[in-house]
């Protein structure tokens, strides 16, 4: 466990040194302010559009946040051997892996958490109805917890591929989870030949399907969130993260350092 | 100490496979300063990633000690300072040393007292709480030495521990690896520079496309070698000419040269060095 907890202090602690990761973070923290800015526009509605654009923000940047960070971590170790001098030392790739894995996942959702509590202290500091949205950090865990199984996703990647095709297919598997009901049209429809229907029924099947976290409209516009839904859709991604986790420590125990 | 029995690595390269070892044999005894020489290419950094279970073998066996090189408890005596430093260039040299502690589980107080000992001894006690991405090359190759020496190892494996350093550079890590001897530390050190070898090592083996093609001591074959002189003739229409020649035969060279009419300009001893031998063997392996 020593090991593991390294890594997740090294993660860290690179996150807040690293010029790329803050300048990431920087970019984030804009984006989201004028997405803020766009939502005190006089269209009305402001505490809707601000929630709906910050939180916007908030998911795409925890996504490439996760999926760059995954990445890049591992990428950068191999490149410049210092994984050598770790596994020279009494330590598990997975050990790495995985201390690399929660330290990034801490750092998305710090990330995720501070952007949150500047949308929902914005909302109501602006907004008409002078009540602190918390139901709203809600979304900014949905954002982190997506961004999570999309960073595992490019986890696996990275383990057997380059760092730009590594980045690319994490965003395809992004949006395939995002839109996994066009697969099932897909296999309805009679167009396709019988192979690509099996193909499209196993993604189908088998990736995470985002949408039954979707819990936007019921928090913007205050209606009664699912809470049960939320509960089990988290349970059912964690277990995708440790599946996805354990594809990437079998992968990298069979690379060539 | 180490023992390396007939290793067998293949490398694959696009479809081709690559044999970049070819059956390595050889020992390091315990206390000795062990050099693996060769030109880049050869393999030595190969041997020592699968010294260190970096990289898996298709045949032969490694021991240190009495313990299989991919035991945790053989990680545990054996420290290790890749060619070029190998450290988190975003942390200070203190938590990078303090880091690689934790992965070998020292306690936290051990650890530290551990790691201002070795900012001491590499001579960084002043820059051990600045970013390393801010260090000179030699600065890092010392924090480097001193990740390598955080479990007061029996072993210490040095990948070209001298390449790219500045002459005073060079010096510093001269006297280092005196010092770690001195310690009673085993040193296997890979390098392809032929004076670091004349400068610490006690025996070295030398290791062309895979294969160890001389192996023996550093002052026994400098000796042997300086039993060669170099006698210069010359003869008026041939100009100056030089032989390398041993002892015992050099009266007959003599006797055969004023016959055609060279006049000995001078004899010298020939010590050409390792250098000179190394090329020798190679040329040799090659024909």
């Amino acid at each position: 466990m020593n090991a593991v907890l390294a890594f997740i202090k090294l993660s860290l602690l690179e996150a807040r040194r690293d010029r790329l990761y803050l300048g990431l973070v920087a970019f984030a923290f804009l984006f989201v302010a004028l997405a803020l800015l766009l939502g005190m526009s006089p269209w009305g509605h402001i505490e809707e559009v601000m929630l709906h654009l910050g939180f916007a923000g908030v998911s795409v940047f925890t996504l490439i946040y996760a999926v760059f960070m995954n990445v890049n971590n591992l990428h950068r170790d191999l490149q410049s051997r210092v994984l050598y001098t770790v596994f020279s030392r009494p330590v598990q790739r997975w050990h790495y892996l995985l201390g690399r894995f929660i330290g990034t996942a801490l750092n998305v959702i710090i990330l995720a958490l501070v952007l949150s509590f500047i949308i929902i202290l914005s909302t109501w500091y602006f907004g008409y109805s002078g009540n602190i949205r918390w139901e709203a950090l809600a979304l900014g865990y949905r954002a982190a917890i997506q961004a999570l199984v999309s960073g595992a996703f490019a986890l696996v990647f990275a383990t057997f591929m380059s760092t730009g095709i590594s980045i690319i297919l994490a965003f395809m598997m992004h949006f395939i989870c995002a839109n996994v009901s066009i697969f099932n049209l897909l296999i309805k429809s009679s167009k396709y030949p019988g192979w690509t229907k099996v193909l499209f029924k196993i993604i189908y099947y088998v990736v995470p399907d985002f949408r039954y976290m979707n819990i936007i409209d019921p928090v913007i516009h205050q209606r009664v969130i699912n809470w049960e839904l939320l509960g089990t859709s988290s349970i059912v991604y964690i277990c995708y993260i440790i599946v996805l986790l354990i594809m990437a420590f079998a992968v990298f125990q069979t690379r060539e350092l | 100490m180490i023992t390396i029995t007939g290793v067998r690595k293949k490398y694959r390269s696009g479809r081709k496979k690559i044999e970049a070892l070819k059956g390595v044999s050889l020992t390091v005894k315990k206390g000795e300063v062990f050099g693996l020489v060769g030109p880049n290419g050869a393999g030595k950094t190969t041997l020592i990633k699968c010294l260190l279970g970096l990289t898996e073998f298709e045949k032969g066996k490694i021991q240190i000690g009495e313990l299989d090189h991919k035991e945790t408890r053989a990680k545990t005596i054996t420290g290790y300072l890749p060619e070029e430093a190998r450290v988190y260039t975003n942390l200070t040299g203190r938590e990078n040393l303090l880091l690689f502690a934790s992965l070998l589980k020292m306690d936290a107080n051990k650890s530290r007292k551990r790691t201002a000992e070795l900012l001491e001894f590499v001579g960084l006690k002043e820059a051990g709480d600045s970013l390393v991405r801010t260090y000179s090359k030699g600065m890092m190759q010392r924090i480097s030495l001193a990740q390598a020496l955080l479990n007061d190892p029996e072993i210490v494996i040095l990948d070209e521990p001298m390449s790219g350093l500045d002459p005073l550079g060079r010096i510093m890590m001269i006297d280092l690896i005196k010092k770690m001897k001195q310690e009673g530390k085993t040193i296997l050190m890979s390098t392809h520079i032929i004076p670091d070898v004349e400068a610490v090592c006690d025996r070295f083996a030398l290791i062309h496309k895979g294969k160890v093609i001389f192996e023996g001591g550093v002052a026994e074959v400098i000796k042997r070698h300086a039993e060669h002189y170099v006698v210069k003739f010359l003869k008026e229409d041939s100009g100056l000419e030089e032989v390398n020649v041993k002892a015992e035969e050099m009266w007959e060279l003599f006797e055969e040269g004023r016959a055609e009419g060279w006049k000995v300009i001078s004899v010298l001893p020939g010590r050409g060095g390792l250098q000179e031998l190394f090329k020798n063997i190679i040329e040799e392996h090659e024909q």
